[in-house]
């Protein structure tokens, strides 16, 4: 049922998703083109003012509309999973919700499918950067990155730490940052007559919540760092153990508690959010 | 084809009735088989239970028969259709005289009327071949 | 025969509104029934405890036993008085979309109710009349062999010759170890249809009945009976 769902979900994007991906890679290889060629001719520098401004110009140009492009998707791909979960409790509710699914389900599938498309979505903008800058030879600057984090490991730190808690931490903020939004609708309705209405009440009233909870986090996470000195500070670690494995220096370390307490703590918020929602979902469905 | 019936009466009463007129109309052949409960509740555009307890009824009346292969028949009976026809003939034979009695006609002077109005057709429709149609016949 | 659906006490409460007010019921499989009463009466709600849209604020409702879930969503087939498909789908998905998450749908049967509506399955929803929308959700529904039906207001505001057409519909397709419940203020038109009457009146069944006993017992159609009994 979950997979049926999911496939559901993927079908009624992903038209949407791949016509912005297009278009991102399409204003990134005119870019590079422009790019590229505009070097090679020495357009920029050419001793003719009137064709290297003129050039200038329509590079700017092209420039802006691909970062307004990139902005777009980001955004986009934000707005167009949050209107469709909005939508799911208008009058597409009384089809879903009377498929033989869960509540439970349905919220699943859809954090799922943010899930991917989101991850989907930085990829896609990773590859146009990349495709933008293919001109300058970045390929081959790709091999000294495992090269850089050996030298790293050898001078006693762990890079690699940094990274996965980096990719953690970008999970979690996308997915509170969903969550927040499909609690705010889920409650929505039942605040007052005007769903809409309701639902930015709501968001209001989450968001207050969230600032308040992250602020305890900063509370906790600022005081044992004051009293540390950086150079100093080691863990009571047992020699050997897992701690010292993988945050050998006080530098890894800080990162350590540093982004755990962040993961924990917006960890614990969304497992709340998810339960309110799955909550009005179930016993407090209002459909129009 | 829309079955018309009546508020006041329960609808499988009026069912009985009207495929009783079709048995005795000839519409439904004797010995025919008829279509299945479901399309004769489609066709007259009401409940497939209603039909059948219409159906049932009938069958207990003895003008249809259940075949365990091939639905629903009316009966061969010859004897047991002109019963019914007799029956229903007499009923609207008894409600003409009951229709006279109310406008104070007796039964005497209402079968006097009845012949003269089927000797006098018979001449009306004489006299308006002979004269063309559209004569208003006297008398 | 275990009963199809059953209500004890069901309650539901909107703030200070009281929509249903400690309604009893018990269905036995088989029959078309209708739900009568004024607007306001609590039709649609009852409908939609029953669909699992709606938490009842107090009392019980079971359909084949079981509360109101998955479980009771695999059998029974419910038809709001709106439009629920994507305007971007295909009524050729939308169909596809039913069988594959519906057991007891036949997309043949599907298929050809459209063919005989004239309604090719390659348009998208969204460019067809409302009329025909409300038609293939009814074709939708109808082609699911469920337990319970639940049409609400299936004939409000269509011409007659559509209505006669949805009265058909229903007739032709329903399953017949089904219930169907139609929920309507619209009796006089599909009275020769129902097997049986509820008469819902301020959140509670104030009358249970069939309809062949309303003309046995008082000479009158269930139309006429109904409005004696609701005029205020």
């Amino acid at each position: 049922m979950l997979g049926k769902l999911i496939k559901y979900e993927f079908k009624a994007t992903s038209r949407m998703f791949l016509l912005m991906y297009a278009a991102l890679i399409l204003v990134a290889a005119i870019n590079s083109v422009l790019l590229i060629g505009g070097l090679n001719a020495g357009l920029y520098t050419s001793g003719n003012d009137l064709v290297a401004t003129i050039y200038s110009i329509i590079s700017a140009l092209a420039a802006t509309v691909y970062f307004f492009a990139m902005f777009a998707v980001s955004i986009l791909t934000f707005v167009v999973i949050v209107v469709r979960f909005y939508r799911l409790f208008g009058d597409e509710g009384y089809l879903w919700f009377t498929l033989p699914a869960t509540p439970n389900q349905h919220l699943i599938s859809k954090l799922i499918v943010a899930l991917v498309w989101s991850l989907a979505s930085g990829v896609v903008i990773m590859l146009s950067l990349g495709i933008l800058f293919i001109g300058q030879g970045w390929v081959q600057e790709l091999w000294r990155i495992p090269q850089l984090i050996g030298e790293m490991i050898a001078m006693g730190y762990n890079p690699l730490l940094w990274l996965v808690l980096i990719l953690i931490m970008a999970l979690v903020a996308t997915v509170s940052g969903f969550m927040m939004f499909f609690t705010a609708i889920a409650i929505g309705p039942n605040l007052t007559k005007s769903r809409l209405g309701g639902s930015v009440l709501a968001y209001i009233l989450v968001y207050v919540i969230t600032q308040i909870v992250a602020t305890i986090q900063m509370v906790v996470l600022v005081f044992p760092i004051s009293q540390i000195n950086a150079q100093s500070y080691r863990f009571e670690a047992i020699p050997g153990s897992a701690i010292e494995l993988l945050a050998p220096s006080a530098v890894d370390q800080v990162a350590l508690w540093f982004f755990g307490i962040f993961i924990v703590g917006y960890t614990v918020m969304m497992v709340g959010y998810y339960l309110v929602t799955r909550y009005f979902m179930t016993k407090k469905l209002n459909l129009p | 084809m829309n079955w018309k019936f009546q508020d006041n009466r329960p609808i499988y009463a009026q069912i009985v009735e009207e495929i009783q007129r079709r048995i005795l109309s000839g519409a439904y052949a004797v010995g025919a088989s008829l279509p299945s409960v479901r399309l004769l509740a489609v066709e007259a555009n009401v409940n497939p239970n209603t039909m059948q307890k219409a159906l049932a009824e009938l069958e207990n009346q003895g003008l249809l028969h259940t075949q365990r292969t091939s639905g629903r028949t009316v009966t061969t009976d010859e004897r047991l259709i002109m019963d019914l026809k007799e029956r229903i003939a007499s009923g609207y034979i008894e409600q003409f005289f009951e229709g006279m009695k109310s406008l104070g006609i007796e039964r005497d002077v209402a079968t006097k009327m009845l012949m003269e109005r089927k000797n006098g057709s018979v001449q009306e429709k004489a006299t308006s071949v002979a004269v063309g149609v559209g004569t208003k016949e006297v008398g | 025969m275990s009963p199809v659906l059953q209500a004890q006490g069901l309650t539901k409460q909107y703030g200070g509104l009281v929509a249903l007010n400690g309604m009893n019921i018990s269905l036995e499989p088989g029959r078309i029934v209708g739900l009568l009463g004024p607007n306001g009466s609590g039709k649609t709600t009852f409908i939609k405890i029953a669909a699992g849209l709606l938490a009842p604020t107090a009392g019980q409702v079971q359909i084949g036993g079981m509360e109101p879930g998955p479980g009771t969503k695999q059998i029974v087939s419910y038809l709001p008085d709106r439009t629920y498909f994507d305007g971007w789908m295909k009524v050729r998905e939308c169909v596809e979309m039913f069988a594959d998450f519906y057991t007891d749908f036949n997309r043949n049967k599907a298929y050809d109710m459209l063919q005989s509506l004239g309604i090719d399955a390659n348009k998208r929803f969204k460019t067809l009349s409302k009329g025909t929308q409300e038609k293939v959700q009814l074709a939708m529904v109808m082609s699911r062999s469920a337990q319970l039906y639940l049409l609400d207001e299936p004939i409000g505001g269509v011409d007659p010759a559509a209505r006669d057409y949805i009265l058909e519909t229903i007739i032709r397709n329903y399953n017949e170890q089904g219930t169907v419940i139609i929920s309507t203020h619209l009796i006089y038109d599909i009275e020769r249809v129902l097997d049986d009457v509820i008469f819902l009146m301020n959140g509670f069944v104030e009358r249970f009945t069939s309809v062949d006993q309303i003309r046995e017992q008082s000479g009158k159609s269930v139309d006429e009976v109904f409005r004696e009994a609701f005029r205020c």
